[in-house]
């Protein structure tokens, strides 16, 4: 059995942060992100944590750095990933936005990426079901990815049982028709959100989307080199109208050297104010 | 009610100087200057953008968000000796406003800014040194390391050596650390 030393376990985290703006917590480190480590040494034919960690950080082996960082992330989709995130929407980010804008002015909300849709009908949904906010304005729902087969998957609503693990039963029902092992998502859900292939780095295209009042990006600057994450975040920032927010991925982070955006807790969740 | 998505008009300057008068006179609308930025990034004129840059961080005539704007666009751009010089005279300003956004366009860029870098450690200011060390942890590479090891054995500056020493503590093995922070500590007696 591989043994990390604890002091090998703080560098790698380092490396990770420094990389990809994720922190492991503490209580994670030594307990499950070090399982996830072992495992990723022994598929890689690693004994010496050390020499692995050097591996990573100074080796130019791009497959080995990415396998390093799919291992460090959660990168599975499925509906209501981070349910708070949508609860914090909800609850507090949407009604601090409807006392503010204009009564006319429609509410956008872009998801980016949005891979193969599981984001946007998730917002979709707990919109529906909150039903008070819909019906007193107009919301626009836009998800974005560079991948055009998650787009066109996304367009067509088809998804396996293992996607809706977080669904319930009764929201199944009122969303999804079930055919033989897969679900498929009604018509007024899927006429309710719109979807395009977009590659974030493309700030033309990016802008002619338009403005936005809150933007979801979970899990994709991590991938960045930190030069393009913070392209991105200022492109976002661009997007983003006065009073704007946007959400990351739980464990990732702006730096707090970047002051286009204020964090703030609202309910379970951490998210970025647009400092107008 | 849900509205489907529909794409949208952008700005668009007909010619360089409709979009400078957004970049002169940046405090009507900051969108609008924004706009004028990527404008001019697109049309290459990076040393346009840095002088001005420089102009009104020396004037305290910008808003941060512009300034954090207008160094993210210039992220990868800057190659020539001259945009170097400018960007050295930026960081010298005493101007403390506009330090955080300068020192992270140092950092994402540290390694297109490698050779920049490696010259800021050699400045006689140990605040500058001290920026290329922190800058220079997030480039990630061998001749990164090797140079902060030389670099090291040569400087005075307390706060510069610990900084170095940090980064050892990430990508050094035990036995440099050991031998980094026992040097450390024969130059403290």
């Amino acid at each position: 059995m591989i043994e990390i030393p604890i002091s090998t376990l703080k560098k790698i985290r380092d490396f990770l942060h420094i990389k990809t703006g994720i922190y492991i917590d503490d209580n994670k480190l030594e307990s499950s992100y070090k399982r996830k480590i072992i495992k990723l040494m022994e598929e890689e034919k690693y004994t010496d944590p050390e020499k692995f960690f050097h591996d990573i950080a100074f080796k130019k082996n791009s497959r080995l750095l990415q396998n390093f960082i799919d291992t460090s992330t959660i990168n599975e989709t499925y509906f209501f990933r981070e349910e708070h995130q949508f609860r914090t929407l909800i609850n507090y980010v949407l009604p601090e936005l409807d006392s503010i804008r204009d009564p006319s002015e429609t509410i956008n909300i872009l998801s980016a990426p949005c891979s193969t849709g599981e984001e946007v009908y998730s917002i979709a949904i707990y919109l529906m079901e909150e039903g008070e906010l819909i019906k007193k304005r107009d919301f626009t729902l836009l998800g974005i990815d560079i991948d055009s087969k998650a787009i066109k998957k996304a367009k067509e609503g088809i998804y396996s049982e293992r996607s809706l693990n977080k669904v319930p039963e009764h929201l199944r029902k009122k969303y999804f028709y079930k055919e033989e092992n897969v679900y498929k998502v009604k018509e007024f859900l899927r006429e309710a959100v719109s979807f395009e292939v977009v590659n974030v780095l493309d700030k033309y295209k990016m802008k002619r989307l338009g403005k936005f009042d809150v933007i979801f990006s979970r899990n994709m600057l991590i991938y960045f080199t930190e030069k393009d994450r913070n392209e991105v975040i200022y492109t976002f920032y661009n997007m983003l109208k006065d009073n704007g927010y946007l959400f990351l991925g739980h464990a990732e982070r702006i730096p707090s050297s970047i002051k286009v955006f204020k964090q703030q807790k609202l309910g379970e969740s951490f998210v970025y104010k647009k400092v107008s | 009610m849900f509205k489907k998505h529909t794409k949208q008009h952008i700005v668009r300057f007909k010619e360089f100087d409709e979009a400078r008068k957004y970049i002169e006179d940046n405090h009507t609308d900051i969108n609008m200057s924004m706009e004028a930025v990527d404008y001019i990034v697109n049309h290459k004129e990076y040393y346009y953008l840095l002088k001005k840059l420089y102009e009104k961080i020396e004037k305290n005539d910008l808003p941060l968000e512009l300034a954090e704007y207008i160094l993210s666009r210039l992220s990868g751009k800057l190659k020539r000796e001259e945009d170097f010089e400018l960007l050295y005279k930026i960081l010298k300003t005493q101007n403390t406003k506009y330090i955080e956004p300068i020192k992270e366009f140092l950092r994402s860029n540290s390694c297109f800014l490698k050779n920049f870098l490696f010259k800021l450690l050699e400045n006689s200011d140990a605040n500058m040194r001290l920026i290329a060390v922190q800058s220079l942890k997030q480039c990630v590479q061998i001749t990164v390391k090797n140079r902060l090891k030389k670099h090291f054995y040569k400087e005075k500056d307390k706060k510069v050596l610990n900084e170095i020493i940090k980064y050892f503590e990430i990508f050094g093995t035990d036995e440099e650390i050991k031998k980094l922070k026992n040097n450390l500590q024969e130059q403290i007696r």
